[in-house]
């Protein structure tokens, strides 16, 4: 139903903006344990959700957390696509020894879990929010790659690409006319997935301990710090869930294409 | 749709209603849970808590703790006698005691635990074992022989007043030598010991499997069965005692356990553990070298916050690096540390330097006996010193990385601790200011301390036999302590294990063993 | 001769095979290198860091005795020599031997990841299906979204969900491990359905799949979310529609139409997307190995990362990167199979 899904759209990123905003702004500062006299207190006027264990509003940690995994899934997102791209301009107009290179590397890449792949790069580098961007974005970089490629190669040698080309379109009015706007869509649900993908691996990456600074907001972080108060104050356990939830719910919901 | 079944969850959480037996029967098996499991079954090649709690219940030593203190009595050994210059012990072996394949105890058997870690070309000696403890420890002990059917004598190069309650631990404790015999290096599987429980299976990560000792020679065990099942998620391990699925547990976080509180169901064994929590300066870090500087970071730490914050009440504060009740421990009631922010700030304000770089906090992931949590702990020292005007930086690492660093002094602040040994001060303070302990990439003293007249107490300390003595030599050695500092006692951590109600006869250790040899049940 | 369809299928195949092979060479090479190169590049020595208070003298000759004293290309030598004759070494940590270990943990991942997988496509498959049947938006939204649950809800979150919904209020599961101790252990294959099922005894089948119902529910969510995403793919395509129109026309049945031409097609695009996240279903199976104590290889192996446990991570991380490689080969080998023209479109990146 393309009309929930354009509302689902606009939600998602009103959703996605509303968790960036937290990067900037939040009502009280979610690093200062201001309040551990109140800690555990549950949600009041003055604090919508409340205090955590170590006497902080739980609202701005929340708040941040969320603009945390979103900016470091994004990031890790564009540098996925980055690199993806990067190697398929490669494989696609390099020499011919790179044509067999990439995709060989690519077919190893593949087959390491990308949770080793954090694993090992925490050892070797201080475990931090970049190591953890970037392990999750090199990570996927096969996933990328590969549906890239066969979207490029769907794409270009379809008819009516070739039909533009013999009439004599230049090589930037093909790619800015012609492909990109049918590429779009599938591009879309390409990064949709992806961001989906990024966003469960780092916070599950976090709730595993990667994350450098304890203190760091990031909703699997979160997860993870709070995860002792289960039973004496489950909402803490709860909220940075439900948020994650909803925030892939509402991107998956949101349809790209246009038919 | 998440939400909703995230929202119901939550409600039923509250309200969830818990599923114990209330049969009324005692059980024929006993389980207890942990968060790992045991690494190895060789009492002369362990040193993690879960291995060696499972031998706690097939072995034994010539010596044991009597239960709940630190004095030493008789056990396999009826009696023993140590010569007036303290080179000799002679232990007279009790009669009528088996090992769990028959082999009865007697000199000769006794001798094969020590001999095998005494000597180099013995063939249960494995090369790929480390043996620490013996090194550690044992090092005095030149010779150790029969002399007689039933009595063995140990010899040692050098008097050392803990050498008695070293042989209570459970490097010391026996196994049998007809087993190495019979099946060669897979004794490290396959403990035979005397103790009340005896071993049936393993089965890694998930159980070993005990049965009760027919044979025992004291009092017989309370359960045909023991098993010591590994659960490593600690809220799924407390939702299975709920459930009545396991009998009792250890490691949980304090903040954990709060529910329980009121629990009539539930028994908290908790008390200080032979452990210290610490955070130390690295002598390689040069703006933090100066006592001043090093007193007014010390006055700036809330430890009390940490216990109550980060431990929940479950820990007291370390006024020294010796749990409370060692040898050394000076009676005055001043503490050497106090908690005066004020008068931190006024120190540091002169010393501008320090805020040029923000000061390094190395920290771990991994919750430790003496840290269940040195994440938040690291967190709650990070935001007491920046009350101070200083700036810290937390830098995180995985276990071993830490320990890579800690062992090099690759830091200026570090996090780390100690879990003691055998109850005597030495293990602690020869363990952080002796300058023998300070060599890199296998320090014990990170802070890579060294200092002649602390080096010369340290040796005094262990060669004294007097009491009263040795007091006032550890009480000048933690003197010299007080004055540099080259670590920060912050808190000797509670170890605490959960029991059902019904469960009789367990008692928390000094050492932290857990014994499950005396444990019974009663209906409620 | 003009060789026959049949015959050029064949020929292809071999082809293929042996493409295949080199490559699984290739990638024993350069992973082995890598894993070597990682371990010797990280600060510190194994064998020191296991101990509490390590006497260097003793640790030196343990390292000798380990062959960790030798230059490094004879090391890696004998590291590549003795994976491939079966000799893993033994774990510092535990002292057995690495193989008997995984001999008894990758069973349980095993058993664990191909239910998860094989109900994951089952739910995935049912999900598509219906929001294809159900015509109302809310119905289909509401089929796309569930299937869509592996990819919004985390994993671990998703696991104390299910521990305290199905073992703490409904009390229907355990909530951890592989089996229960009141029962002996089926012994054999270390597989417990097939062990169960050989021993003849219903009571340890009912016990195994108690305690594999959540970890399997739980997993298999996420190949589940993955099949119901390319197969919603595939539909909104609207040349799946004028192929349906084309059989229809032809006369061909409802159902002869969808169990085998469109399952055909679909079913390449199935198997690729299983096969190519293979990887990430490892990564969800340590998550779930965490939450439900499930004694797997996932949580072995991140453990001995941690405790740097040198040949157990040098061998298991080898087995696994050439598991997953093997899986994920066979899955291209599978849809090339099933549909040819699959081959012109995908990638050959193996």
């Amino acid at each position: 139903m393309s009309r929930f899904s354009t509302i689902f759209e606009y939600a998602t990123w009103g959703a996605l903006c509303l968790s960036l905003v937290g990067l900037f702004y939040t009502p009280y500062n979610p690093m200062e344990q201001d309040f551990r006299n109140l800690a555990f207190s549950s949600a009041s006027f003055s604090h919508w959700f409340g205090i955590d264990g170590l006497g902080r509003d739980f609202g701005s940690r929340l708040w941040r957390g969320s603009g945390n995994t979103a900016a470091m899934a994004l990031m890790a997102l564009s540098l996925n696509f980055i690199i993806a791209s990067f190697l398929l301009f490669i494989e696609q107009s390099g020499p011919r020894f790179l044509r067999r290179v990439i995709p060989l590397g690519i077919g190893i890449w593949v087959a390491v879990p990308v949770l080793f792949i954090g694993l090992v790069m925490m050892v070797f580098l201080k475990p931090s929010a970049g190591t953890l961007i970037i392990a999750v974005s090199l990570g996927n970089v096969p996933l990328a790659f590969r549906q890239l490629r066969i979207l490029w190669i769907e794409q270009r040698n379809a008819l009516y690409v070739l039909a533009t080309e013999i009439l004599g379109a230049g090589r930037r009015h093909l790619l800015a006319y012609t492909l990109w706007p049918n590429l779009r869509p599938d591009l879309m649900g390409l990064a949709k997935l992806i961001l989906a993908i990024c966003v469960l691996e780092l916070s599950g990456l976090a709730f595993l301990g990667l994350i450098g600074d304890p203190d760091f907001p990031e909703l699997g972080a979160i997860l993870r710090q709070n995860q002792a108060y289960l039973f004496r104050n489950p909402m803490l356990v709860a909220w940075p869930g439900l948020i994650l939830s909803t925030l892939l719910l509402l991107v998956h919901l949101s349809k790209s294409r246009s038919y | 749709m998440s939400v909703i079944i995230a929202a119901a969850s939550q409600i039923f959480m509250l309200t969830g209603c818990s599923r114990i037996d209330e049969s009324g029967k005692t059980p024929d098996t006993f389980v207890f849970a942990r968060g790992s499991d045991a690494q190895k079954l060789d009492p002369a090649d362990i040193d993690d808590g879960e291995s060696v709690n499972t031998l706690a219940q097939i072995c034994e030593g010539l010596v044991r703790f009597k239960s709940g203190t630190l004095d030493i009595q008789p056990w396999l050994a009826r009696s023993y006698t140590i010569s007036k210059d303290g080179l000799t012990y002679t232990f007279e072996l009790r009669e009528g005691v088996r090992f769990h394949d028959g082999t009865p105890l007697n000199a000769e058997t006794a001798l094969f635990t020590f001999e095998r870690q005494l000597d180099t070309t013995h063939p249960a000696h494995f090369l790929k074992a480390s043996f620490q403890y013996w090194k550690n420890l044992f090092q005095e002990i030149k010779t150790v022989r029969a002399t007689g059917p039933m009595t063995i004598e140990f010899k040692l190069s050098e008097p050392n007043a803990s050498i008695l309650y070293s042989l209570a631990t459970f490097p010391a404790w026996l196994i049998s030598p007809l087993a190495f015999e019979s099946h060669g290096e897979a004794i490290v599987r396959r403990p035979i010991g005397t103790g009340p429980y005896r071993f049936v299976d393993w089965k890694p990560n998930q159980a070993i499997i005990l049965e009760k000792n027919q044979d025992y020679w004291g009092s017989e065990a309370g359960f045909e069965r023991l098993v010591m099942r590994t659960i490593p998620d600690n809220t799924v391990r407390l939702l299975e005692l709920k459930a009545g699925k396991i009998h009792a547990l250890d490691g949980l976080q304090p903040a954990e356990l709060a529910e329980l509180f009121d629990n009539k169901q539930f028994t908290i064994h908790a008390q200080p553990g032979m452990n210290v929590g610490y955070m130390a300066f690295s002598n390689y870090a040069a703006r933090l070298r100066s006592p001043a500087i090093r007193h007014a970071i010390a006055m700036a730490i809330d430890r009390k916050a940490i216990v109550d914050l980060a431990l929940d009440g479950f820990a007291i504060v370390a006024e020294y690096p010796i749990p409370p009740g060692f040898l050394g421990e000076p009676d005055n009631s001043q503490p050497p540390i106090v908690h005066d922010p004020d008068a931190a700030r006024k120190i540091l304000n002169e010393h501008p330097d320090l805020l040029k770089r923000p000061i390094e906090l190395h920290t771990f992931t991994a919750p430790r006996p003496y840290f269940p949590d040195p994440l938040k702990i690291a967190s709650l020292i990070r935001n007491d010193l920046e009350n101070v005007n200083l700036k810290v930086e937390i830098i995180t690492r995985d276990f071993k990385s830490h320990l890579v660093a800690a062992r090099r002094g690759n830091f200026e602040l570090a996090l780390l601790g100690w879990s003691g040994d055998n109850g005597d001060p030495d293990n602690f303070l020869a363990t952080f200011f002796a300058s023998w302990a300070a060599v890199e990439d296998s320090a014990t003293n990170i802070s890579f301390y060294k200092n002649k007249a602390m080096d010369n107490l340290l040796i005094a300390g262990r060669q004294q036999t007097d009491i009263n003595q040795r007091q006032k030599t550890y009480e000048q050695a933690l003197v010299i302590w007080a004055r540099d500092l080259p670590l920060i006692p912050l808190i000797h951590t509670e170890q605490i294990v959960v029991t059902r109600s019904e469960v009789t006869g367990f008692q928390l250790q000094r050492t932290a063993n857990l014994f499950f040899g005396p444990v019974g049940w009663q209906s409620l | 001769m003009i060789a026959t369809k049949q015959e050029h299928k064949f020929n292809a195949l071999l082809i293929e095979l042996a493409h295949k092979g080199v490559m699984l060479l290739l990638v024993f090479f350069i992973a082995s290198a890598v894993i070597f190169t990682a371990v010797n590049l990280v600060p510190g020595d194994p064998v020191s860091l296991r101990l509490k208070n390590p006497d260097p003298e003793r640790v030196a000759a343990i390292r000798a005795e380990l062959g960790l004293d030798e230059p490094l290309i004879n090391q890696y030598f004998h590291y590549i020599t003795s994976f491939v004759r079966g000799n893993w070494g033994d774990s510092l940590i535990t002292g057995q031997t690495v193989r008997e270990e995984i001999g008894e943990y990758f069973p349980a991942t095993l058993e664990l990841a191909l239910l998860a997988l094989f109900l994951g496509v089952i739910l995935g498959l049912g999900a598509a299906f219906s929001a294809q049947w159900f015509k109302s938006g809310l119905w289909r939204n509401t089929a796309l979204g569930l299937g869509a649950l592996g990819l919004t809800v985390p994993i671990f979150w998703l696991g104390f969900l299910f521990i305290v919904v199905g073992s703490l209020w409904l009390g229907w599961f355990p909530s951890g491990g592989r089996f229960d101790f009141t029962l002996p252990i089926p012994q054999g294959s270390g597989f417990l359905i097939f062990d169960s099922l050989a021993a003849g005894r219903l009571d340890m089948l009912r016990v195994t799949f108690q305690h594999l119902a959540l970890p399997v529910c739980c997993l298999s969510l996420y190949p589940a979310a993955l099949v119901c995403g390319v197969l919603q793919a595939r539909f909104s395509d609207p040349r799946l529609h004028t192929l349906l129109r084309a059989l229809r026309a032809k006369g061909l049945s409802e159902s002869r139409i969808w169990l085998i031409h469109i399952l055909r097609l679909l079913g390449a695009a199935v198997i690729t997307v299983v096969g190519t996240n293979f990887g990430a279903l490892l990564g969800g199976a340590v998550l779930t190995e965490s939450v439900f104590s499930w004694p797997g290889m996932g949580r072995y192996l991140v453990e001995a990362v941690l405790n740097r446990d040198l040949f157990v991570v040098e061998n298991g991380l080898l087995l696994i990167i050439l598991l997953a490689y093997l899986i994920i080969s066979t899955a291209d080998l599978l849809a090339f199979l099933s549909n040819p023209t699959v081959r012109r479109h995908s990638d050959s990146a193996s």
